[in-house]
């Protein structure tokens, strides 16, 4: 389990968390809703060790951030908004790349069912010439590929079309279930939110989000 | 078409406008790397240059009266002493000397160096250099070797005298006094060798000194540095996605490139004429009006075909990395053939047919006859030619590219 | 080590045109261009105009031993037309044989027997003239030993007892038998002696200098990934980012070893070219090394394949000036042509490399 208590994180003068404190259970989803600048994505770079918070401390199935830095980064799956894969590489080839970087091995075959479970079946297939929702399940299951406990998404369904974006839904949901995974997820489609998760994280004081979030 | 040339004229200007700060270093740079080369082709001919005179030492291991004859003749020979300084000295002076950097190189007689000449056995002459003053030592060394070419013939000589005195039954003491004679005879004769000929200094032009030469050369090279780094300034790579945009917008590479090149033609004739005024200035060239106007015609010629030649490897070759590579060599090639280097006189006969194929020589060639010889006249019609098809072929190439692209 | 071999595999894989272009360069360039100014040297030659003003047979010796000269092209021109080309440096230089210039050989009065017309811009004017000055004095010399035999004979059996062609006959054979004395040249700081060591090119000077282009221009992966999205993911990997480009370095660099090896083979067997390996290791080192940091340096693909270029554009350039003190010491390529080991440059990359490493490191440990 996840535990944060009282985040805090400036930038210079600025608050962009204030003694933030939640916890997120194995198997659960949690969405992460706020205005654009709230501080989603510092949120997520702070859970994911990118960044270091100025004060306020996490801890992941009991191991100190601060402490144990090493554990934690090789339980958590990191998303990032931006297509993290190498454009000239196929599907394969960005597949086996990390693999072979990752801390545990995975056969061929394991990589090639992670992208058949996401319906991602252009393992032959050069990455400049796939759709957008394609890219975007490669971006997930290349995070996937070292097995973490803790899933966090960095608007994973941006600019893409329905088919795919349910396809990522229904399969988030399946592994959170199956795998016992902890999911922490960012979106502006509220609607995927109420779809997807099973509790919303508001941050930041945009009324607009709060009176959305009160209907679901 | 044209409203798409202006806006990316304005582009390029902007483009100036905000780099502004690099642009006295892109043309500052050159005059340095240019300036740097001058000093050196000026520091190789001052190897010959009178005033410059080379420190050689002398040591003599065989200390024959042979040897001695040798050396004093060597230190007093006027032919000689105008290029090398010679001191006779022993040779742990010689190597101390070297080792303090005041010798270019000690000439070593070895042991028994005079018998082993008469009785026609090898001997060797060593030049020991030093490495700090290398071109030097290099030129004592083609000085020896020169100089034991004339001994060799020499020694050939007198081992005949020697061959047919046996036969006529001189005494073993006679004989070796006319050797010595003789040596010394063959010596004299090879210090005055020079003497064979009347040497005739032909007053050419008095423009047409390599001093101007090399400014010519100078101020070419300039142009064609400027105008590669020109190039690489406006040269801007736009991502797919721009270049799809500008598709829509129906902008074609073609109008890309007519932008550019008008762009690079202005900057780089303001760049090319204000510099030769100022190597105008700086030699005294003192050129006719109508000369000055050949010579920037012949640049202007120059200048559109050394775009014209970039902008076809650009278009012909894709990985950024090879084109560069191809552009900076063939950049060279040009300059190197256009006889700025080293003139096209001395180039093999098979190369000097290939020249006429080049532009960069034509240019250059009419820029030498108007600048050092005094022409009135310069032939423009291989440049129109050439300019004409390389305009053609950049204007097909660049509309078949943009077919291809859309 | 292993999983940057693989992954490392995966680029070159889709590049392997290019990749061996850019690290056989050294190599090809060196062996294309060194044959080439080979060729070019050999072919090349100095127009001179020749005019012969007597038809005789010493006359007609010396314009032949021009004309084989393999440095010289002649042309034969009327006087007044050869002064105009060589006015126009259409010839280097002009040389008249004179009427009398025979009788001047046979009677040892070897004063202004040809005269040499030079201009300011006759670059091989000595050159010439030393070889044509050789061959008159060659000829001379065979008379005057003709001359010298026959007043001795003279004076011992008081008759001539040889002919001139049978004196000149045993002078030429006696110097045909025998090379009987040449200069040698070496350093005063060099250990072992070498015959005839020339200021020429020589082929690991041309390669030192493409090594360094090369070497930069295929660092270029490093900016490549360096800008990818990717590099949020070595947060999660094994590797840290810095290792993982640490080891890549490490793996062009032995990727080049393999490569200086073979050019190592083909220089000595092939050209004779001696090279300490340990200057070649050193160099290969600094190499990588300083190519790594300039690569660290840049954002900018385009930028810094510029930057490369004109890295060794100066490297290039100041290479003969590499005499002079200060150049010499401050010259990448320096130690290595004078075939010691690069050492400053060598630990200054290697100095940069450890900081931007240990920064790194800390920064990341912190975060």
């Amino acid at each position: 389990m996840l535990q944060v208590e009282h985040l805090t994180k400036h930038f210079g003068q600025t608050n962009i968390i204030d003694q933030l404190s939640f916890s997120i259970e194995p198997g659960e989803i949690v969405g992460l809703v706020g205005e654009n600048g709230a501080g989603k994505s510092t949120l997520l770079q702070l859970l994911a060790t990118i960044s270091k918070p100025t004060s306020g401390s996490i801890a992941l199935h009991g191991l100190s951030y601060q402490n144990d830095l090493k554990k934690v980064r090789k339980q958590i799956g990191f998303v990032p908004q931006d297509i993290a894969v190498w454009d000239t590489f196929t599907v394969e080839e960005n597949m086996i790349f990390f693999e072979k970087l990752a801390w545990n091995h995975r056969s061929k075959e394991e990589l090639h069912n992670l992208c058949q479970d996401m319906n991602l079946f252009q393992w032959k297939q050069r990455v400049s010439t796939l759709s957008g929702g394609m890219k975007r399940k490669l971006n997930l299951a290349i995070s996937l590929i070292h097995q973490p406990n803790l899933l966090l998404l960095d608007e994973p369904t941006v600019g893409i079309d329905l088919k795919s974006r349910i396809e990522i839904g229904q399969y988030l949901r399946r592994r959170a279930k199956e795998e016992q995974t902890m999911i922490l997820y960012t979106s502006h489609d509220l609607d995927e939110i109420q779809r997807l998760c099973d509790r919303v994280l508001l941050i930041g004081n945009d009324p607009f989000y709060r009176d959305s979030v009160k209907f679901f | 078409m044209i409203k798409h040339v202006g806006l990316f004229l304005q582009n390029h200007l902007l483009q100036i406008k905000r780099k502004w700060w690099s642009l006295p270093l892109l043309l500052l740079f050159p005059i340095f790397i240019i300036g740097v080369m001058m000093v050196l082709i000026a520091s190789f001919f001052s190897m010959g240059n009178k005033d410059d005179v080379v420190a050689v030492g002398l040591v003599d291991r065989d200390q024959s009266e042979e040897t001695r004859f040798i050396m004093q003749l060597l230190e007093e020979s006027s032919s000689i002493s105008s290029v090398l300084d010679i001191e006779r000295m022993d040779e742990t002076e010689a190597k101390q000397a070297i080792a303090e950097n005041e010798l270019a190189a000690y000439l070593l007689f070895p042991d028994a160096f005079i018998d082993d000449l008469y009785r026609g056995e090898s001997v060797e002459l060593s030049v020991v250099g030093n490495r700090k003053q290398s071109v030097s030592s290099q030129l004592v060394h083609e000085l020896a070797n020169s100089a034991v070419r004339h001994i060799s013939v020499s020694q050939a000589n007198i081992l005949t005298i020697q061959q047919y005195a046996k036969q006529l039954g001189m005494s073993e003491q006679a004989r070796d006094d006319f050797m010595m004679e003789q040596f010394q005879s063959y010596l004299m004769e090879t210090l005055g060798k020079d003497q064979v000929l009347t040497q005739e200094d032909i007053k050419n032009q008095a423009t047409a000194s390599p001093v101007n030469y090399y400014g010519l050369s100078a101020w070419f090279g300039l142009v064609t540095v400027w105008l590669f780094l020109m190039y690489h300034f406006f040269y801007k790579e736009y991502s797919p996605a721009i270049q799809q945009r500008m598709m829509l917008y129906g902008v074609t590479p073609l109008q890309q490139f007519i932008a550019r090149f008008m762009m690079m033609f202005f900057i780089m004739m303001l760049l090319a004429i204000g510099s030769f005024f100022g190597f105008h200035e700086w030699w005294a060239w003192d050129l006719a009006g109508e000369n000055i106007r050949r010579v920037m015609i012949l640049i202007g010629f120059y200048v559109i075909l050394l775009i014209q030649f970039l902008l076809l490897i650009e278009l012909v070759v894709r990985s950024t990395k090879l084109r560069l590579f191809l552009q900076f060599v063939m950049m060279a090639v040009l300059f190197v053939a256009s006889g700025a280097v080293i003139p096209t006189i001395y180039f093999p006969s098979y190369i000097q047919d290939l020249l006429n194929l080049i532009f960069s020589y034509h240019v250059f060639v009419w820029c030498e006859e108007l600048v050092l010889n005094q022409r009135y006249y310069a032939d423009y019609i291989p440049l129109i030619g050439m300019s004409a098809i390389g305009g053609v072929v950049v204007w097909v190439l660049a509309i078949w590219k943009g077919r291809a692209a859309s | 080590m292993k999983a940057v071999i693989i992954t490392r595999w995966l680029f070159i894989k889709r590049s392997m045109l290019s990749f061996f272009f850019w690290l056989l360069l050294p190599l090809v360039g060196a062996l294309l261009l060194f044959a080439f100014v080979d060729v070019v040297e050999d072919d090349s030659y100095v127009p001179i105009g020749v005019i012969v003003e007597e038809e005789t047979e010493l006359a007609n010796d010396l314009y032949q031993e021009m004309e084989t000269s393999d440095f010289v092209a002649i042309r034969e021109t009327e006087h007044d037309e050869a002064i105009r080309q060589l006015q126009q440096h259409e010839l280097d230089s002009v040389f008249v044989i004179h009427q009398g210039y025979q009788e001047g050989i046979q009677t040892q009065q070897r004063t202004n027997l040809i005269t040499s017309y030079q201009t300011n811009r006759s670059y091989a004017y000595t050159a010439v003239k030393e070889m044509i000055v050789s061959h008159i004095q060659e000829q001379g010399g065979r008379y005057q030993a003709v001359q010298v035999i026959n007043q001795l004979s003279e004076r011992y059996r008081g008759e001539s007892l040889w002919s001139a062609e049978d004196v000149i006959q045993t002078s030429k054979q006696i110097q045909a038998e025998e090379q009987l004395i040449h200069a040698s040249f070496q350093y005063a700081s060099q250990a072992e002696k070498k015959d005839d060591e020339g200021s020429r090119w020589e082929i690991w000077h041309i390669w030192a200098l493409l090594a360094i282009l090369s070497s930069l221009l295929t660092m270029d992966w490093l900016i490549k990934e360096k800008q990818s999205f990717v590099t949020q993911r070595f947060y999660f990997t094994k590797l840290s980012w810095h290792d993982y480009l640490l080891l890549n370095g490490f793996l062009y660099f032995v990727i080049w070893l393999v490569i200086d090896l073979v050019t190592y083979v083909i220089f000595s067997v092939g050209f004779d070219e001696t090279m300490g390996v340990v200057t070649l290791l050193s160099y290969r080192c600094m190499l990588t090394l300083l190519s790594f940091c300039v690569a660290l340096v840049w954002k900018r693909l385009y930028v810094f394949y510029a930057v490369s270029f004109l890295m060794a554009c100066m490297c290039g350039l100041l290479l003969p000036v590499r005499d002079m003190h200060v150049i010499n010491w401050l010259h990448p390529m320096a130690a290595f042509l004078d075939n010691q080991i690069t050492i400053g440059w060598l630990l200054c990359s290697a100095g940069v490399i450890l900081f931007w490493y240990g920064r790194r490191r800390r920064e990341n440990a912190a975060s």
